[in-house]
């Protein structure tokens, strides 16, 4: 449907529906992976995504977990992105682990026809930039203490 | 069904497995078809649709479809799951080993003390079982020539026959405690002791660290040691203060006893009495001052309290059996014997007191 050209514009559940359909399909070096949080969501907001650390940086090695929040106006509006393992970068905020749109030129600059997928592909570029790759990274096994901030996130958005 | 799975290097493969399998279970089907090295599943890491997956759910759990697809990465042994379990597993090896070694070093010093233990259960003859369990470390006779020539080999040339008969004597034919005298030295008591070994007053001699030289003459000392006090109670005044016991060298040496061993006073007192009875009058008469002179402390010539203590020890020393326990155990507890024996004493006998008297004094004796 794409190939049509810029004048169909695709509904929001359909883009979803194919984000998903390509995250199953695993098309990619894989890398990075995407899925829905809930598969019982029918507005399919809460999404969950992994980015594996590239090699030859101090990320080697990781699994970064993140939580994508589609709103209502995705794609028009770009996704919160949100890391839950603990990862110190530059665009990412030390405390919440939100990827900040000011810092991240992808989420500032959004256009309709980036996926979630091109996200995690561009924040796994990041970490190999020269200002990312030698950073000192927190120690590993952190993950739970994000828990209560991702319910918190969540009941935000909702409401 | 059929399951493909993804490698970071960009290869895949495909796995057959059950939607009731748990995730442990198609690591080690991964495994099974890549290789142990390759991809061991102590350290696998699914992940599918941007979730790692954990080793107890079932694919099922996960939402895993038919055709669905996981990318398998290999961590480096630090992050959860079972890769840490398997980690721990591999830690709780090496202490296993270490421990090992500790044991066998903990069994030697028993063993040691055991001996010890029995070479001083047998010196007091408690009990016929323990003498018999005893008996088995002691050699003698026909056992004795065979025990020392082992010992020479033992040291390698290092030991000559002299000095081995001499260890074993003085550790009364044992030979763990001779090993241990070769090897440390002879304790100067035991050594000391060793001519007297034929002596029945054997243990009153080790005790008191006498030697055998004075032991007969105990009975002749005693008046030996009153006639120069006669000679100078003679010459001082009958009426006067004890003044002129103050610079006497044989009170000095009494003090010096008595202060070590307050019990001793009393016999001293007694022989005082037979030998010169005046003296002893005019001690009672002025009983607060002959204590406080008592109480002074000891500045005599090292020569006669060397010599004085050691002929009056023996008379003093008298461990009954039950006593001689109560010393072993005070001593088990880490003080030293001379140590043990003075604190025994002075506290009447009470093992307990001697105890606390030991603890709470433990600076001064390890200064």
């Amino acid at each position: 449907m794409g190939s049509e050209g810029s004048s169909v514009v695709v509904p929001r559940n359909f883009r979803l529906l194919e984000e998903l359909e390509r995250g199953e399909k695993g098309i990619g070096d894989g890398t990075v992976s995407y899925g829905m949080d809930d598969a019982d969501d029918i507005y399919m907001q809460s999404w969950t995504g992994t980015i594996i650390g590239p090699p030859s940086t101090v990320h080697e090695g990781r699994i970064y977990q993140l939580k994508l929040f589609c709103s209502r106006d995705y794609p028009d509006n770009p996704p919160s992105v949100r890391f839950q393992t603990r990862i110190n970068m530059t665009c990412v905020n030390q405390e919440t682990g939100v990827v900040e749109p000011h810092l991240f030129p992808m989420l500032a600059n959004w256009k309709r026809e980036r996926t979630m997928e091109d996200i995690l592909i561009q924040l796994k570029r990041e970490m190999m930039s020269p200002q990312n790759r030698k950073l000192t990274q927190p120690p590993e096994g952190n993950e739970e203490s994000r828990v209560d901030q991702k319910g918190l996130v969540v009941r935000c958005c909702i409401v | 069904m059929k399951l493909t799975v993804k490698t970071l290097k960009g290869s895949h493969f495909e796995i057959r497995v059950q939607p009731s399998d748990t995730i442990m279970a198609v690591k080690k089907n991964i495994e099974d078809v890549q290789g142990k090295d390759n991809y061991p599943c102590g350290q696998q890491l699914l992940i599918h649709n941007g979730k790692v997956l954990k080793d107890e759910t079932t694919l099922s759990d996960n939402k895993v479809s038919e055709d669905g697809f996981l990318v398998v990465m290999l961590s480096k042994g630090k992050t959860l799951g079972s890769a840490g379990i398997s980690s721990t597993q591999f830690a709780s090896n090496p202490p296993t080993t270490v421990s090992t070694p500790n044991s066998t070093p903990l069994v030697q010093p028993q063993s040691a003390n055991n001996n010890a233990s029995a070479t001083d259960v047998t010196t007091t003859n408690v009990t016929t079982n323990t003498y018999g369990q005893a008996a088995s470390n002691l050699v003698a006779g026909s056992n004795l020539e065979q025990t020392i020539q082992q010992l020479m080999d033992m040291g390698g040339g290092s030991w000559d026959r002299d000095t081995v008969t001499c260890a074993l004597r003085a550790a009364y034919n044992n030979p763990e405690r001779a090993v241990d005298y070769l090897y440390s030295g002879i304790p100067v008591a035991a050594e000391i002791a060793v001519p007297a070994a034929s002596y029945p007053i054997s243990q009153t001699t080790e005790t008191g660290g006498a030697s055998v030289g004075a032991v007969p003459g105990v009975p002749n000392s005693s008046p030996l040691n009153m006639f120069p006090q006669e000679t100078i109670s003679g010459a001082g005044a009958e009426i006067g203060s004890l003044d002129f016991l103050r610079n006497n060298p044989q009170f000095q040496a009494l003090r010096s006893m008595v202060q070590s061993n307050p019990q001793i006073l009393q016999p001293v007192l007694q022989e005082l009495g037979k030998q010169n009875p005046s003296l002893l009058t005019l001690i009672q008469e002025h009983h607060a001052e002959f204590l406080q002179l008592i109480n002074e402390p000891v500045e005599g010539s090292e020569g006669d309290i060397f010599d004085q203590p050691e002929q009056d020890m023996p008379h003093a020393i008298n461990v009954t059996p039950a006593e001689q326990e109560a010393i072993g155990r005070l001593e088990a507890m880490g003080f030293d014997r001379a140590s043990v024996i003075e604190a025994f004493l002075a506290c009447d006998h009470d093992e307990q007191l001697a105890a606390n008297y030991l603890l709470e004094n433990a600076g001064d004796f390890e200064g």
